[in-house]
């Protein structure tokens, strides 16, 4: 059982409340996948880790369209916004509230070694709500390059003063950026909840086992939205009984 | 096929072509096409005049697209109201952008408290908000 984290720094590794919701998830993944890639290995943690060997050779348009194809059916079978949020409730509902919104579709990350194409250096927020938090849930165990590297909110602080003030340098912001980086080992059965703020990203895959990764955003219903249309990305996944009482009141007003 | 009034936003938040592009996906998604189409004059879109009794002369439609919820939000209050009339002529709503449809109003109340945290969420100021935030912790 997990103990209540603080998100002071901006981000925190977390063990799941209940590891069996994410065991079954990730079965239920790895059987959506053997089935979109004819993935010759049965056992998922060995499946996954060794995706890279079942698409060797693969072209890059067809490889891009079954990945597509896979985190559709992800998002339409495997309800993952509902079993992330089970697997990290207590935390996700001590940083957040009662009135919780998830997002509405799943990303995930295939990242097989030497994939020229990892997640530049970014942040979510903006466009993203600053009230929104991100839960990145690996399949696999990630450490070194298989993982991602992150940045606390000081440091992040750190790094956007030194592009105020080479506005022109993003080689030397993107090279000092990573100077100020950690980047947390996380296994299968925990999560990196992080807040939208912080600059992360990571490099290229350099282990020889495949990241598969997921990652979902949670934010309180009532928070300031970003840029993002919170009816387009966002659906309601926990609604407090005041809450509920509190719109079925305004409603009645608003037709009067 | 079912027949739908397609109202785009004329506050235009994306160029009229896009706004026809997206509420024809969602015409299409919900089983019908576009057959008419319209948007409210822009000095009154805080009270949405026009749509109403358009929809009441003209016949033969199964519902109407709007290009985004955002069209019931420009007033000083979500214009529930607007939403409960054209449902009670029996006509299906539907959001293009947001993907929502409401084909009775005992959903639309369902899902209120979202329509009401987004109302609130697009007229609140993150600025103020955050300034008034740190109001009570400093």
């Amino acid at each position: 059982m997990s103990n209540l984290i603080s998100l002071a720094k901006g981000f925190s590794v977390v063990d799941a409340d209940e590891p069996s919701h994410l065991e079954n998830l990730r079965k239920e993944i790895f059987a959506l996948a053997r089935e979109t890639f004819q993935l010759p290995a049965s056992e998922p943690e060995a499946g996954l880790n060794s995706f890279h060997q079942a698409i060797q050779g693969m072209p890059l348009g067809q490889l891009n369209k079954q990945r597509i194809e896979l985190i559709q059916r992800i998002t339409a079978e495997c309800n993952v916004r509902e079993v992330v949020f089970k697997a990290f409730e207590k935390n996700l509902r001590h940083l957040l509230g009662p009135d919780i919104l998830a997002q509405k579709n799943t990303n995930l990350v295939l990242q097989p070694p030497g994939d020229p194409n990892p997640s530049e250096l970014h942040r979510d927020a903006p466009a993203n709500s600053p009230y929104e938090l991100v839960v990145w849930v690996p399949m696999v165990n990630c450490y070194g390059t298989k993982a991602m590297y992150i940045l606390d909110v000081d440091n992040t602080e750190k790094a956007f003063a030194y592009l105020d003030a080479n506005p022109n340098d993003w080689d030397g912001f993107e090279k000092f950026t990573k100077s100020l980086s950690v980047t947390p080992a996380v296994n299968f059965g925990q999560a990196l909840i992080f807040y939208t703020g912080c600059l992360h990203g990571s490099e290229i895959n350099a282990e020889n086992e495949t990241r598969v990764s997921l990652n979902i955003r949670y934010k309180n219903l009532f928070s300031p939205s970003g840029l993002k249309n919170q009816l387009q990305f966002f659906s309601p996944l926990r609604i407090s009984d005041v809450a509920r009482l509190g719109s079925l009141l305004e409603a009645r007003e608003l037709q009067r | 096929m079912k027949q739908f009034y397609s109202c785009i936003d004329a506050l235009l938040p994306a160029p009229q072509p896009e706004q026809h592009e997206v509420s024809k996906k969602k015409a299409t998604k919900e089983g019908g096409q576009i057959v008419f189409y319209g948007a409210e004059e822009y000095r009154v879109v805080d009270r949405q005049p026009f749509i109403l009794p358009k929809l009441k002369r003209t016949p033969g439609i199964d519902g109407v697209v709007f290009f985004s919820i955002d069209q019931f939000c420009y007033g000083e209050k979500f214009n529930l109201k607007l939403l409960g009339e054209i449902l009670g002529l029996g006509l299906s709503v539907h959001f293009a952008r947001e993907d929502i449809s409401f084909h009775r109003f005992d959903e639309v109340s369902e899902n209120f408290i979202t329509l009401s945290a987004y109302f609130h969420a697009f007229k609140r100021s993150r600025r103020v908000s955050a300034e008034e935030i740190l109001s009570v912790l400093v």
